[in-house]
Protein backbone atom coordinates (compact mmCIF):
# COMPACT_ATOMS: atom_id res chain seq x y z
CA UNK A 1 0.00 0.00 0.00
CA UNK A 2 1.68 3.37 -0.75
CA UNK A 3 2.22 6.31 1.38
CA UNK A 4 -1.24 8.15 0.84
CA UNK A 5 -3.63 5.12 0.13
CA UNK A 6 -2.51 4.06 3.88
CA UNK A 7 -3.20 7.78 5.12
CA UNK A 8 -6.68 7.38 3.31
CA UNK A 9 -7.41 4.01 5.07
CA UNK A 10 -5.87 5.25 8.48
CA UNK A 11 -8.24 8.50 7.90
CA UNK A 12 -10.89 6.59 7.40
CA UNK A 13 -10.72 4.64 10.98
CA UNK A 14 -10.23 7.18 12.79
CA UNK A 15 -13.77 8.29 11.46
CA UNK A 16 -15.44 5.50 11.64
CA UNK A 17 -14.40 4.42 15.19
CA UNK A 18 -12.90 7.26 17.03
CA UNK A 19 -16.15 7.86 19.10
CA UNK A 20 -16.70 4.45 19.86
CA UNK A 21 -13.31 3.94 21.15
CA UNK A 22 -13.88 7.00 23.09
CA UNK A 23 -17.04 5.62 24.86
CA UNK A 24 -15.15 2.46 25.86
CA UNK A 25 -11.97 4.37 27.01
CA UNK A 26 -14.58 7.06 28.95
CA UNK A 27 -16.54 3.75 30.25
CA UNK A 28 -12.63 2.28 31.63
CA UNK A 29 -11.28 5.38 33.34
CA UNK A 30 -14.36 8.04 33.60
CA UNK A 31 -12.10 10.95 32.78
CA UNK A 32 -12.57 12.92 29.61
CA UNK A 33 -8.93 14.13 28.80
CA UNK A 34 -7.66 10.43 29.73
CA UNK A 35 -10.08 9.02 27.62
CA UNK A 36 -9.24 11.40 24.26
CA UNK A 37 -5.71 10.22 25.14
CA UNK A 38 -6.23 6.93 25.15
CA UNK A 39 -7.84 7.33 21.81
CA UNK A 40 -4.82 10.12 20.19
CA UNK A 41 -2.63 7.23 21.56
CA UNK A 42 -4.29 4.27 20.24
CA UNK A 43 -4.81 5.60 16.51
CA UNK A 44 -1.09 6.55 16.92
CA UNK A 45 0.74 3.39 18.07
CA UNK A 46 -1.61 2.11 15.22
CA UNK A 47 -0.62 4.13 12.66
CA UNK A 48 2.94 2.89 13.70
CA UNK A 49 2.10 -0.62 13.55
CA UNK A 50 -0.13 0.17 10.66
CA UNK A 51 1.86 -2.33 7.97
CA UNK A 52 1.11 -5.33 9.96
CA UNK A 53 -2.81 -4.84 9.95
CA UNK A 54 -3.32 -7.31 7.11
CA UNK A 55 -6.97 -7.71 6.85
CA UNK A 56 -9.41 -4.12 7.43
CA UNK A 57 -12.27 -6.01 9.04
CA UNK A 58 -9.99 -7.12 11.75
CA UNK A 59 -9.08 -3.48 12.51
CA UNK A 60 -11.61 -3.00 14.68
CA UNK A 61 -10.84 -5.44 17.12
CA UNK A 62 -7.15 -4.54 17.26
CA UNK A 63 -7.70 -0.91 17.66
CA UNK A 64 -9.65 -1.84 20.53
CA UNK A 65 -6.87 -4.47 21.82
CA UNK A 66 -4.26 -1.37 21.36
CA UNK A 67 -6.72 0.53 23.78
CA UNK A 68 -7.03 -1.49 27.03
CA UNK A 69 -3.59 -2.48 26.58
CA UNK A 70 -2.43 1.46 26.61
CA UNK A 71 -5.14 1.65 29.48
CA UNK A 72 -4.25 -1.51 31.28
CA UNK A 73 -0.06 0.45 31.51
CA UNK A 74 -1.21 3.67 32.60
CA UNK A 75 -3.33 1.34 35.19
CA UNK A 76 -0.25 -0.56 36.22
CA UNK A 77 1.88 2.66 36.63
CA UNK A 78 -0.52 3.43 39.90
CA UNK A 79 1.07 1.13 42.64
CA UNK A 80 -2.04 -0.88 44.39
CA UNK A 81 -1.64 0.74 48.24
CA UNK A 82 -2.24 4.52 46.00
CA UNK A 83 -5.28 2.85 44.15
CA UNK A 84 -7.91 0.11 44.33
CA UNK A 85 -8.43 -2.09 41.48
CA UNK A 86 -12.45 -0.95 41.80
CA UNK A 87 -12.03 2.86 42.56
CA UNK A 88 -12.07 4.81 39.65
CA UNK A 89 -11.42 8.90 39.45
CA UNK A 90 -14.13 10.93 41.01
CA UNK A 91 -15.50 12.51 38.61
CA UNK A 92 -19.14 13.02 37.13
CA UNK A 93 -20.50 10.38 34.48
CA UNK A 94 -21.33 12.46 31.38
CA UNK A 95 -23.55 10.83 29.41
CA UNK A 96 -26.23 11.19 26.87
CA UNK A 97 -29.19 9.50 28.85
CA UNK A 98 -30.35 11.87 31.86
CA UNK A 99 -33.17 9.76 33.46
CA UNK A 100 -32.56 8.57 37.27
CA UNK A 101 -32.50 4.67 35.77
CA UNK A 102 -29.46 5.24 33.75
CA UNK A 103 -27.48 7.32 36.69
CA UNK A 104 -27.67 4.71 38.54
CA UNK A 105 -26.71 2.15 36.28
CA UNK A 106 -23.91 3.63 35.60
CA UNK A 107 -23.21 3.72 39.00
CA UNK A 108 -23.83 0.34 39.56
CA UNK A 109 -21.70 -0.77 36.30
CA UNK A 110 -19.10 0.88 37.69
CA UNK A 111 -18.95 -1.22 40.97
CA UNK A 112 -18.69 -3.86 39.22
CA UNK A 113 -14.87 -5.12 38.88
CA UNK A 114 -13.24 -4.08 35.70
CA UNK A 115 -13.04 -8.20 34.62
CA UNK A 116 -16.61 -8.11 34.71
CA UNK A 117 -17.02 -4.37 32.72
CA UNK A 118 -14.69 -4.65 30.37
CA UNK A 119 -16.54 -7.66 27.99
CA UNK A 120 -20.16 -6.04 29.34
CA UNK A 121 -18.27 -2.76 27.41
CA UNK A 122 -16.93 -4.57 24.79
CA UNK A 123 -20.53 -6.13 23.39
CA UNK A 124 -22.92 -3.49 24.17
CA UNK A 125 -20.92 -1.04 23.12
CA UNK A 126 -19.32 -2.31 20.62
CA UNK A 127 -21.57 -5.41 19.58
CA UNK A 128 -18.59 -7.38 19.55
CA UNK A 129 -19.11 -11.15 20.02
CA UNK A 130 -18.06 -13.67 22.51
CA UNK A 131 -15.10 -14.84 20.27
CA UNK A 132 -14.21 -11.53 19.51
CA UNK A 133 -14.44 -10.54 23.08
CA UNK A 134 -11.87 -13.36 23.95
CA UNK A 135 -9.30 -12.70 21.55
CA UNK A 136 -8.92 -8.94 22.70
CA UNK A 137 -8.45 -9.88 26.27
CA UNK A 138 -6.56 -12.87 25.79
CA UNK A 139 -9.26 -15.03 27.38
CA UNK A 140 -11.13 -18.01 26.48
CA UNK A 141 -14.45 -17.40 24.86
CA UNK A 142 -16.04 -19.32 27.57
CA UNK A 143 -14.40 -16.90 30.30
CA UNK A 144 -15.72 -14.38 28.19
CA UNK A 145 -19.65 -16.14 28.48
CA UNK A 146 -19.38 -16.72 32.39
CA UNK A 147 -18.03 -12.78 32.89
CA UNK A 148 -20.74 -11.57 31.15
CA UNK A 149 -23.45 -13.64 32.28
CA UNK A 150 -22.06 -12.49 36.09
CA UNK A 151 -21.61 -8.95 35.07
CA UNK A 152 -25.54 -9.16 33.90
CA UNK A 153 -26.71 -10.99 36.63
CA UNK A 154 -24.78 -8.84 39.57
CA UNK A 155 -26.30 -5.49 37.52
CA UNK A 156 -29.95 -6.61 37.86
CA UNK A 157 -29.45 -7.96 41.42
CA UNK A 158 -28.45 -4.45 42.35
CA UNK A 159 -30.74 -2.48 40.37
CA UNK A 160 -33.11 -4.83 42.32
CA UNK A 161 -31.80 -3.26 45.44
CA UNK A 162 -31.83 0.13 44.37
CA UNK A 163 -35.63 -1.02 43.37
CA UNK A 164 -35.48 0.43 39.94
CA UNK A 165 -36.61 -2.39 37.02
CA UNK A 166 -35.98 -0.48 33.44
CA UNK A 167 -39.20 -1.38 32.16
CA UNK A 168 -39.43 -1.45 28.06
CA UNK A 169 -37.46 -4.32 26.06
CA UNK A 170 -36.65 -3.75 22.48
CA UNK A 171 -35.17 -6.45 19.71
CA UNK A 172 -32.41 -4.62 17.48
CA UNK B 1 -33.04 -26.45 25.36
CA UNK B 2 -34.56 -26.56 28.75
CA UNK B 3 -35.08 -22.87 30.71
CA UNK B 4 -31.67 -22.85 32.54
CA UNK B 5 -29.62 -22.99 28.90
CA UNK B 6 -32.36 -20.51 27.86
CA UNK B 7 -31.68 -18.28 31.16
CA UNK B 8 -27.97 -18.89 30.72
CA UNK B 9 -27.84 -18.02 27.17
CA UNK B 10 -30.23 -14.88 27.77
CA UNK B 11 -27.49 -13.87 30.13
CA UNK B 12 -24.67 -13.85 28.02
CA UNK B 13 -26.80 -11.99 25.16
CA UNK B 14 -30.17 -11.05 25.64
CA UNK B 15 -30.65 -10.24 21.77
CA UNK B 16 -29.74 -13.85 20.89
CA UNK B 17 -31.85 -15.12 18.61
CA UNK B 18 -30.75 -18.41 17.58
CA UNK B 19 -33.65 -20.73 16.80
CA UNK B 20 -33.59 -22.97 19.56
CA UNK B 21 -34.25 -20.56 22.01
CA UNK B 22 -36.81 -18.38 19.88
CA UNK B 23 -38.36 -21.94 19.94
CA UNK B 24 -38.13 -22.28 23.63
CA UNK B 25 -39.18 -19.05 24.30
CA UNK B 26 -42.49 -19.19 22.13
CA UNK B 27 -44.00 -21.74 24.33
CA UNK B 28 -42.52 -21.03 27.92
CA UNK B 29 -44.33 -17.98 29.53
CA UNK B 30 -41.63 -17.38 32.38
CA UNK B 31 -38.32 -17.61 29.69
CA UNK B 32 -40.14 -15.04 27.66
CA UNK B 33 -40.97 -12.72 30.78
CA UNK B 34 -37.38 -13.33 31.87
CA UNK B 35 -36.20 -12.16 28.26
CA UNK B 36 -38.47 -9.53 28.18
CA UNK B 37 -36.47 -8.16 31.63
CA UNK B 38 -33.11 -8.94 30.49
CA UNK B 39 -33.84 -6.52 27.43
CA UNK B 40 -35.32 -3.75 28.97
CA UNK B 41 -31.43 -3.99 30.93
CA UNK B 42 -29.99 -3.93 27.77
CA UNK B 43 -31.87 -1.00 26.05
CA UNK B 44 -30.77 1.02 29.15
CA UNK B 45 -27.18 -0.43 29.21
CA UNK B 46 -26.91 0.77 26.02
CA UNK B 47 -28.24 4.56 26.73
CA UNK B 48 -26.22 5.02 29.70
CA UNK B 49 -22.97 3.87 28.09
CA UNK B 50 -23.90 6.50 25.21
CA UNK B 51 -21.32 8.76 26.48
CA UNK B 52 -21.35 12.23 25.37
CA UNK B 53 -18.28 12.33 22.49
CA UNK B 54 -16.38 15.85 22.71
CA UNK B 55 -16.67 17.77 19.93
CA UNK B 56 -14.41 17.99 17.23
CA UNK B 57 -12.41 14.70 19.01
CA UNK B 58 -12.20 13.30 15.53
CA UNK B 59 -10.00 16.41 13.88
CA UNK B 60 -7.92 16.61 16.37
CA UNK B 61 -7.02 12.80 16.31
CA UNK B 62 -7.09 13.36 12.20
CA UNK B 63 -4.59 16.92 13.37
CA UNK B 64 -1.45 15.12 15.77
CA UNK B 65 -1.76 11.79 13.84
CA UNK B 66 -1.12 14.75 10.58
CA UNK B 67 1.95 15.83 12.30
CA UNK B 68 3.53 12.18 13.84
CA UNK B 69 2.72 11.12 10.02
CA UNK B 70 4.43 14.47 8.69
CA UNK B 71 7.76 14.04 11.32
CA UNK B 72 8.02 10.52 10.20
CA UNK B 73 8.86 11.71 6.56
CA UNK B 74 10.92 14.18 7.79
CA UNK B 75 13.18 11.89 9.49
CA UNK B 76 13.55 9.83 6.85
CA UNK B 77 14.46 13.13 4.63
CA UNK B 78 17.90 13.47 5.08
CA UNK B 79 18.83 10.13 4.06
CA UNK B 80 18.11 9.27 0.06
CA UNK B 81 15.92 6.30 -0.43
CA UNK B 82 18.66 3.48 -1.15
CA UNK B 83 20.59 4.29 1.67
CA UNK B 84 17.12 3.40 3.81
CA UNK B 85 17.05 0.05 1.76
CA UNK B 86 20.34 -0.59 1.84
CA UNK B 87 19.91 -0.28 6.16
CA UNK B 88 16.22 -2.36 5.69
CA UNK B 89 18.24 -5.25 4.33
CA UNK B 90 20.46 -5.63 6.79
CA UNK B 91 18.51 -4.68 9.61
CA UNK B 92 16.30 -7.89 7.85
CA UNK B 93 19.30 -9.64 7.56
CA UNK B 94 20.38 -9.57 11.55
CA UNK B 95 16.58 -9.81 12.88
CA UNK B 96 16.71 -12.61 10.70
CA UNK B 97 19.73 -14.38 12.01
CA UNK B 98 18.66 -13.27 15.59
CA UNK B 99 14.49 -14.81 15.23
CA UNK B 100 16.29 -17.94 13.62
CA UNK B 101 18.60 -18.22 16.78
CA UNK B 102 16.28 -17.23 19.50
CA UNK B 103 13.74 -19.37 17.96
CA UNK B 104 15.76 -22.24 18.98
CA UNK B 105 14.73 -21.58 22.53
CA UNK B 106 12.12 -19.57 22.57
CA UNK B 107 9.26 -21.14 20.67
CA UNK B 108 8.03 -18.02 19.18
CA UNK B 109 4.11 -18.06 18.71
CA UNK B 110 1.60 -16.50 16.63
CA UNK B 111 0.94 -13.89 19.95
CA UNK B 112 3.31 -11.97 21.38
CA UNK B 113 6.50 -13.17 23.47
CA UNK B 114 5.38 -14.78 26.29
CA UNK B 115 6.76 -12.52 28.60
CA UNK B 116 4.54 -9.80 27.29
CA UNK B 117 1.45 -12.20 27.56
CA UNK B 118 2.83 -12.81 31.52
CA UNK B 119 2.16 -9.23 31.40
CA UNK B 120 -0.69 -8.43 30.05
CA UNK B 121 -2.30 -11.80 31.93
CA UNK B 122 -1.18 -9.82 35.61
CA UNK B 123 -2.41 -6.38 34.17
CA UNK B 124 -5.66 -7.99 33.36
CA UNK B 125 -6.46 -9.89 36.37
CA UNK B 126 -4.75 -7.12 38.97
CA UNK B 127 -7.82 -7.68 41.03
CA UNK B 128 -6.29 -11.18 42.14
CA UNK B 129 -3.52 -9.34 44.51
CA UNK B 130 -5.31 -8.13 46.58
CA UNK B 131 -6.72 -11.50 47.41
CA UNK B 132 -6.37 -12.66 50.78
CA UNK B 133 -7.54 -16.44 51.22
CA UNK B 134 -5.65 -19.02 52.77
CA UNK B 135 -6.16 -21.51 50.02
CA UNK B 136 -6.48 -25.23 51.09
CA UNK B 137 -4.74 -27.84 49.86
CA UNK B 138 -7.81 -29.20 48.47
CA UNK B 139 -8.59 -26.33 45.98
CA UNK B 140 -5.06 -25.96 44.91
CA UNK B 141 -5.18 -30.02 44.29
CA UNK B 142 -8.61 -29.46 42.63
CA UNK B 143 -6.60 -26.44 40.52
CA UNK B 144 -3.66 -28.43 39.75
CA UNK B 145 -5.26 -31.99 38.96
CA UNK B 146 -7.26 -29.57 35.78
CA UNK B 147 -3.85 -28.74 34.30
CA UNK B 148 -1.96 -31.70 34.88
CA UNK B 149 0.29 -30.96 37.86
CA UNK B 150 0.07 -31.37 41.18
CA UNK B 151 1.80 -29.29 44.08
CA UNK B 152 3.88 -30.82 46.84
CA UNK B 153 2.02 -30.38 50.49
CA UNK B 154 4.85 -27.98 51.78
CA UNK B 155 4.06 -24.97 49.43
CA UNK B 156 4.25 -21.55 50.79
CA UNK B 157 1.25 -20.27 51.48
CA UNK B 158 -1.26 -18.97 48.43
CA UNK B 159 -3.57 -16.16 48.74
CA UNK B 160 -5.28 -16.84 45.80
CA UNK B 161 -5.66 -19.97 43.08
CA UNK B 162 -7.61 -20.48 40.47
CA UNK B 163 -7.30 -21.84 36.65
CA UNK B 164 -6.38 -19.42 33.80
CA UNK B 165 -6.00 -19.31 29.71
CA UNK B 166 -2.52 -18.39 28.85
CA UNK B 167 -2.62 -18.00 25.26
CA UNK B 168 -4.08 -21.39 23.88
CA UNK B 169 -2.91 -23.73 26.96
CA UNK B 170 -5.06 -24.16 30.45
CA UNK B 171 -2.53 -22.55 33.58
CA UNK B 172 -3.03 -21.79 37.59
CA UNK B 173 -2.86 -18.37 38.25
CA UNK B 174 -1.42 -18.15 42.00
CA UNK B 175 -0.84 -15.69 44.39
CA UNK B 176 1.56 -15.46 47.21
CA UNK B 177 3.48 -13.34 50.01
CA UNK B 178 5.98 -11.23 49.22
CA UNK B 179 8.67 -8.62 50.97
CA UNK B 180 7.29 -6.07 48.79
CA UNK B 181 3.83 -7.17 48.12
CA UNK B 182 1.70 -9.86 46.46
CA UNK B 183 3.60 -11.62 44.20
CA UNK B 184 1.96 -13.50 41.17
CA UNK B 185 2.79 -17.13 40.15
CA UNK B 186 1.53 -18.56 36.83
CA UNK B 187 1.89 -22.50 36.11
CA UNK B 188 2.13 -22.61 32.65
CA UNK B 189 1.82 -26.18 31.12
CA UNK B 190 2.95 -26.15 27.47
CA UNK B 191 4.78 -23.07 27.25
CA UNK B 192 8.07 -24.72 27.11
CA UNK B 193 10.80 -22.41 26.85
CA UNK B 194 14.82 -22.97 26.35
CA UNK B 195 16.19 -20.82 29.44
CA UNK B 196 15.11 -17.88 31.72
CA UNK B 197 13.32 -15.01 30.44
CA UNK B 198 12.86 -11.66 31.98
CA UNK B 199 9.81 -10.31 32.67
CA UNK B 200 9.96 -6.61 33.44
CA UNK B 201 8.09 -3.39 33.41
CA UNK B 202 7.25 -0.06 35.30
CA UNK B 203 5.56 -1.81 38.11
CA UNK B 204 6.52 -5.39 38.21
CA UNK B 205 9.76 -7.60 38.38
CA UNK B 206 10.23 -11.42 37.38
CA UNK B 207 11.46 -14.15 35.87
CA UNK B 208 9.60 -17.37 33.49
CA UNK B 209 11.68 -20.54 34.48
CA UNK B 210 11.53 -23.54 32.37
CA UNK B 211 10.09 -26.52 33.46
CA UNK B 212 9.23 -29.86 32.87
CA UNK B 213 6.22 -29.72 32.02
CA UNK B 214 6.35 -26.21 30.09
CA UNK B 215 7.34 -23.04 32.06
CA UNK B 216 6.70 -20.68 35.48
CA UNK B 217 6.41 -17.15 35.33
CA UNK B 218 6.82 -15.21 39.65
CA UNK B 219 6.64 -11.68 39.11
CA UNK B 220 6.17 -9.63 42.25
CA UNK B 221 6.22 -5.36 42.62
CA UNK B 222 9.67 -4.08 41.56
CA UNK B 223 12.65 -4.59 43.95
CA UNK B 224 11.29 -8.14 44.98
CA UNK B 225 13.87 -10.92 45.58
CA UNK B 226 12.31 -13.41 43.02
CA UNK B 227 15.01 -16.14 43.20
CA UNK B 228 14.25 -16.78 46.31
CA UNK B 229 10.25 -17.49 45.99
CA UNK B 230 10.60 -19.03 43.05
CA UNK B 231 13.11 -21.65 44.27
CA UNK B 232 10.27 -23.00 46.52
CA UNK B 233 7.71 -23.05 44.17
CA UNK B 234 10.38 -24.99 40.99
CA UNK B 235 10.73 -27.22 43.83
CA UNK B 236 6.39 -27.63 45.06
CA UNK B 237 4.91 -27.26 41.53
CA UNK B 238 5.73 -30.65 39.36
CA UNK B 239 3.62 -32.77 36.63
CA UNK B 240 1.09 -34.80 38.03
CA UNK B 241 3.13 -38.13 36.39
CA UNK B 242 5.76 -37.52 39.14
Amino acid sequence: MDMKAKQKHFETLVGSFSSELYRFGYGLCHNSAQAEDLVQETFLRAWKSFDSLREAKSARAWLYTILRRENARIYERQRPEARAPEDLPDVPVRGNDTSLEAFVLRNQLNELKVEYREPLMLQVIAGFSTEEIGGIMDISANAVMTRLSRARRMLRESLQLENIQPTTGTLR
Amino acid sequence: MNCLDCRRELLIDPRNESTELITHISHCKPCRHERGQLLALEDKLESSLDYSVPEGLEDRILEISRDEIKTGKTRSAPFGGHVWQMAAGVMLGIGLAVYLGLNQYYPLNNADALELTVLNHITDELNHLHETHDISQQKLGSVMTAINTRATDDIVKLNYAGKCQIRKNAGAHLIVNGERGPVTVLVMPGEHIGKNVNVESVRFDGTIYPTSYGSLAVVGEKGEHIPSIAEKLLESILPASS
